[in-house]
């Protein structure tokens, strides 16, 4: 992504975009074997009206690697932590799938430094499931761990995704090792190891957010990440949260094809009339 | 970057293009007074995955002038066509503006040759509407025609940009002067004499489109080409395209924004059959 800079956290370097200085600060994380990629069509929009800053989770895009393979919440949430201390105001903090996980427990920590708080669909399930609470995306990062375990350049990840998946198109194929190359399989592993919750707790971590708080969520037999049950438990740790379902959507809610659904409600929850 | 301009003799002219990359074949089409140096910043990431071909369209940079001073878009489209024999793979069309209303016709005249089409900001109105109602690209066009209708010489030309753009600073000034010096006076004339589509139902050719469709816009009130009227009616003529609304871009999206054309580039590919 353009306008690349890196931030030390003291443990690991984040590479970041950052995007100029139209408004108060709204800080983007990403989900798990993604990067940011994934918020192009969101940033035209948001760029407008806020000092847009995307931090690359460790592990991620060009983010370094964890020291010590660790990859649980709290050692992403830390890098999170110091990255919003460097910016020194609060902001509003808006993460997808396992960055909206990141983002509670940062904005649980850190809540002087969080102004609003953004879940894009986040796997709640995990904590009380962990990874076997949706066999699918167990499958997929079982077949990420296997593919990118030996750091292989694109190349190889392209003829391995071949060989893994004989029927799919050829630009698919090339789309899929765009993303997934690079990531460190240690990120994974973690997830599938059933250790991303290790030390801590997701429900003391939702009942001391102070800020106001939206939930934006697909359909689960969609293979989006929030059951319904998640949503009333969430309510029920943090009553004031606006909660919005984004219908016949799938854990990307929608942003690639309809950037609007999202960002509308980004907006309107943030604006209030 | 390492690139090589080629050339190749459409049989009405040469096209100017450059290869670079590897994998499936993909075609970048540039918009109206621009040149294949349009996607410059684009190249590098997208010659990672593909096998990128990217012309100067006739009457832009440096390919051959058409020799009847035809520039409508059939015309360009003809010349695209033949590249793409030339190139004899099927190939994914992307194209902006100007770009990808000679995608839409490439796709619907040669689907052989097309496995998938990216249509960014498509200025669909200048079917049926004035290209007048557009006042940003009308005011160029017009501008061009005004500089250097009489065949100028470059001095001349840097003084009469001088005069006609007084809000631009030395370096845009170079590169205007550069873009209008590149591009023949006949294309903008052809838009500004609104006979872009003659010859060409546009309504047709889009119903005749095979190949995996998408089609991103900007924002109308910021400069993007496509009303919402139009939208809506792509909708209606091409119920399978993916329709993608850009909320905050403005036209120059390959520009501005090349992060979304790289996004929007893996959701083509995922819908492009094998």
């Amino acid at each position: 992504m353009e306008n690349c800079k890196s931030f030390n956290t003291g443990e690991v370097t984040l590479s970041y975009f950052e995007g100029p200085a139209n408004g108060q600060p709204l800080v983007l994380l990403h989900g798990l074997t993604l990067n940011n990629n994934e918020w192009a069509t969101l940033l035209p929009e948001l760029t407008r009206h806020w000092h847009v800053y995307a931090p690359e989770l460790r592990g991620h895009g060009q983010s370094g690697r964890a020291p010590d393979n660790q990859y649980r919440i709290v050692d992403y949430a830390r890098d999170i932590i110091a990255f919003l201390k460097q910016i020194g105001q609060p902001v509003v903090l808006i993460g997808h799938s396992l960055g909206g996980l990141v983002a509670i427990l940062a904005a649980a920590r850190y809540s002087e430094g969080v102004s609003a708080l953004v879940l894009l669909d986040p796997p709640l399930f995990s904590f009380a499931e962990g990874v076997d609470g949706q066999q699918s995306t167990k499958a997929r990062f079982q077949m990420v761990s296997a593919l990118v375990k030996d750091n292989p350049p694109y190349e190889t990840v392209v003829a391995r995704l071949r060989t893994a998946m004989p029927q799919a198109p050829e630009p698919m194929i090339m789309g899929l090792a765009g993303f997934i190359t690079g990531v460190d399989a240690g990120t994974v592993d973690c997830v599938l190891r059933d250790q991303s919750w290790d030390g801590e707790n997701l429900p003391d971590a939702e009942r001391s957010l102070r800020c106001p708080t939206l939930l934006i969520h697909g359909d689960w037999d969609r293979d989006a990440a929030v059951r319904p049950q998640d949503v009333d438990e969430f309510k029920a740790n943090v009553p004031a949260a606006t909660v919005i379902h984004i219908a016949q959507a799938d854990h990307f809610l929608k942003m690639f094809e309809q950037p609007n659904l999202v960002l509308d409600g980004v907006k309107q929850f943030l604006q209030p009339a | 970057m390492q690139t090589t301009e080629k050339q190749f003799n459409t049989g009405e002219l040469t096209l100017n293009y450059i290869e670079t990359g590897s994998g499936p074949a993909l075609v970048l089409l540039h918009g109206m007074t621009g040149m294949w140096q349009a996607w410059y910043g684009l190249i590098p990431e997208l010659s990672k995955n593909w096998h990128v071909y990217a012309p100067d369209f006739r009457g832009h940079g440096k390919s051959g002038r058409a020799p009847d001073g035809q520039y409508r878009n059939q015309d360009y489209a003809r010349d695209v066509i033949a590249l793409l024999k030339h190139i004899g793979e099927p190939a994914v069309l992307v194209g902006h503006s100007l770009g990808a209303m000679v995608a839409t016709i490439v796709a619907a005249e040669y689907p052989a040759g097309v496995s998938g089409v990216m249509l960014i900001d498509p200025p669909f109105f200048t079917a049926t509407a004035d290209v007048r109602l557009h006042i940003d690209s009308t005011e160029w066009f017009e501008l061009i025609v005004a500089l250097k209708g009489d065949n100028p010489t470059h001095d001349q030309l840097v003084a009469r940009s001088r005069e006609l753009m007084p809000e631009a600073d030395e370096h845009m000034l170079q590169g205007r002067v550069q873009m209008v010096e590149q591009v023949d006076v006949g294309t903008v004339q052809t838009a500004l004499d609104n006979r872009l589509w003659e010859g060409v139902d546009l309504d047709h050719d889009l119903r005749a489109i095979q190949a995996p469709l998408l089609v991103i816009y900007a924002d109308w009130d910021r400069g993007g080409a496509m009303h919402e009227e139009d939208v809506d009616h792509v909708k209606d003529v091409c119920p399978n395209a993916l329709i993608v609304h850009i909320p905050g871009a403005d036209h120059q999206i390959p520009f501005n924004f090349p992060e979304v054309v790289f996004q929007q580039m893996k959701v083509l590919s995922s819908l492009v059959r094998a």
